[in-house]
């Protein structure tokens, strides 16, 4: 055997992946060859003092350290299952039942609303007005805009009496309008 | 790992090393420990811990050269063996596996610093606790001049072992120091048998170079 073929092979022999005839020709070479046997001694001695040596020795807090991580580790866990509560795919079926309900929708459309709403009434309709002129208490709007405008643009069977019908008064007596044009009268409990 | 298993809704688990006893795991082998996690006892994971930190942690010191920072990538091995734990093939060797993962937080953190070459304060601490280091720390049975060279000699094996490329040096911790095969070590640093054996026969030649004037 060459020294060259011995370095080149030394690990398999040192680690004893050798079979024994191999073996014992790279043993017949140390004990023939000084620089081969100084190698293999040297390789010895310093696996030796790497294995003596204790390296690293783990500090008291390591453990500690390690299970506080661990624990927010399980905390971010939990916390990640929480909102979702299911899978990816209840999810998604979520998802897709209200995009469904959005498109069946009669207003995604732009259809009439399935409820309408009842008119407010702000004028106590007459007997003769519930007739023809049932449309009239719903437009407020138009009849104040109309106020300063001609009595022309009023309903036909507009009564501007009926603006002064008894509720109506109630309202106005009590107002402050009312009372700057109102007549002192003293009206004293008991003196009628 | 069966489907079932994979698909088996997650116990949250969790890991109190103080937790006593354990004692009953010794019996256990590694993956016996890794099953008893994976169904629930939560005691196990401190078991595995138990069995491995201290290994991983002259592991991952003698690869990247500084205590502190080893103690770092253990714990952050040891986190992502419990968050994948639920992953982890059961054909194989869990040793093989949590060493793979410790071997590559060790080879990014060796590729980070040297991206971003830095002296780091820990490496001039640490130098600076090797030189006053007491000498009554040492065996009193041997003269000072003997203390001396051994402690010497030491310092020339690590520096040694710093010296060594990257990739030479994984391999040769983990035969020399760990005592692993070739084919777990082929499996660890995601190589082939050929080029373990090519790797630790040229890390082994470059040490005896080095650490040959410091031996008779």
């Amino acid at each position: 055997m060459t020294c060259s073929t011995f370095l080149a092979r030394f690990s398999e022999f040192h680690d004893g992946g050798l079979g024994p005839d191999e073996a014992e020709s790279f043993r017949d070479h140390i004990r023939s060859c000084r620089s081969c046997e100084r190698y293999d001694r040297v390789v010895r001695r310093g696996g030796e003092v790497l294995r003596e040596d204790p390296g690293a020795v783990l500090p008291s807090g390591f453990r500690d350290r390690l299970q506080h991580s661990i624990l927010l580790l399980d905390e971010e866990r939990r916390r990640r299952r929480v909102p979702g509560t299911g899978s990816g795919l209840t999810t998604f079926a979520l998802v897709a039942a209200v995009a469904a309900a959005m498109l069946l929708a009669p207003a995604f459309w732009g259809g009439e609303p399935g409820v309408e709403l009842p008119g407010i009434v702000v004028i106590e309709p007459s007997p003769s007005a519930t007739g023809t002129d049932a449309a009239f208490p719903l437009a407020i709007g138009s009849s104040v805009a109309s106020l300063g405008s001609s009595r022309s643009s009023l309903p036909p069977s507009f009564n501007e009496l009926e603006l002064w019908s008894q509720s109506n008064m109630l309202l106005f007596r009590y107002s402050s309008l009312y009372s700057k044009h109102r007549e002192p009268t003293v009206v004293r409990a008991g003196l009628r | 790992m069966t489907p079932a298993q994979a698909k088996a809704p997650k116990k949250a688990h969790t890991f109190n090393p103080a937790q006593k006893p354990r004692e009953r795991y010794s019996e256990f082998d590694d993956s016996q420990v890794v099953q008893r996690f994976l169904d629930g006892d939560e005691r196990a994971f401190g078991e595995l811990v138990d069995r491995y930190d201290t290994r991983l942690v002259n592991f991952v010191y003698r690869t990247v050269g500084d205590r502190e920072r080893a103690q770092d990538l253990v714990q952050e091995t040891f986190i992502r063996v419990y968050r994948h734990l639920h992953r982890f093939d059961q054909s194989k060797k869990f040793s093989t596996w949590i060493y793979t993962i410790a071997s590559n937080l060790a080879k990014n953190e060796l590729r980070n610093r040297s991206r971003n070459p830095l002296v780091l304060f820990q490496t001039i601490k640490k130098n600076w606790d090797a030189d006053h280091r007491p000498l009554e720390w040492e065996d009193e049975t041997l003269k000072p001049d003997d203390l001396f060279r051994k402690r010497h000699l030491k310092e020339v094996v690590d520096k040694a072992v710093q010296e060594l490329p990257e990739h030479h040096r994984i391999v040769f911790v983990l035969r020399e120091l760990e005592g692993r095969t070739y084919e777990e070590i082929a499996e660890i640093t995601e190589t082939n048998l050929g080029t373990v054996k090519s790797r630790l026969n040229r890390a082994r030649n470059n040490f005896a170079r080095i650490i040959a004037p410091m031996i008779d």
